[in-house]
């Protein structure tokens, strides 16, 4: 059972890390501020949700376990929240969405 | 067969070093973003992964008790940004160094207005 659980934590953890990598990437190679965004709030979301999950399964039934849920549950509601504000201040603010990306980089 | 449990804290180095070089690339983003809402993107994801970093440096050394720390700084983080987006909401000369100069901002905000009474940031 041990051997299970560190298996699965490992699978979530070094999951969340490539997420995490990839946002990195993400932020640097898109053209947009608005896929820049799509690039960094995805990345967030899930490699956050995989990194805590991939602790919990090390912590077992315990005091952190709760935090870690409290820390989840928090991203779960506020990583979206300030994405959808940040798209919303920078239309309000006249970035337009532009769909011809390829040389204005 | 006890080999798998004992390589987990060397995952979480390893996945430590990889979030810092994630939080380094994020900060060189951050400077050089062209508009403000590029700084404020990178500046989010920054304490994002300052949590995250924060919950497995807790666990790598064996003291959880960095869990209440990491919650404290996702409080903080989501509130310092929501307020920063509240200062610019409404100034269209934030966005001046946007990479498409033609773009007409055409919107007749009244910026004075618009930043005098706090309570306009749900409507329209």
């Amino acid at each position: 059972m041990d051997t299970f659980l560190a298996w699965a934590s490992i699978l979530c953890i070094g999951t969340g890390v490539f997420l995490a990598v990839t946002g990195a990437v993400g932020i640097f190679r898109m053209p947009n501020f608005f896929t820049r965004l799509h690039a960094a709030s995805v990345t967030d979301s899930g490699c956050a949700c995989l990194l805590l999950f991939g602790l919990m399964l090390q912590s077992g039934f315990n005091l952190p376990t709760i935090k870690l849920c409290f820390i989840l549950i928090f991203f779960l509601i506020s990583s979206p929240t300030a994405a959808h504000a940040l798209s919303k201040t920078a239309l309000s603010c006249g970035a337009q969405p532009t769909p011809s990306p390829r040389e204005e980089r | 067969m006890n080999g798998i449990v004992e390589l987990i804290p060397s995952v979480y180095a390893g996945a430590s070093l990889a979030l810092l070089a994630v939080m380094g690339s994020t900060l060189v983003r951050a400077i050089l973003g062209p508009t403000a809402f590029d700084r404020v993107m990178a500046v989010n994801m920054f304490g994002t992964k300052t949590v995250l970093l924060l919950s497995l440096l807790g666990f790598l050394s064996g003291r959880p008790d960095f869990l209440d720390i990491a919650l404290v700084y996702a409080l903080v983080n989501f509130l310092s940004t929501i307020a920063v987006l509240r200062f610019f909401e409404g100034r269209p000369q934030s966005v001046q160094q946007c990479s498409d100069p033609d773009v007409d901002h055409g919107d007749s905000h009244d910026v004075d207005s618009d930043a005098s009474t706090p309570a306009t940031v749900t409507e329209e």
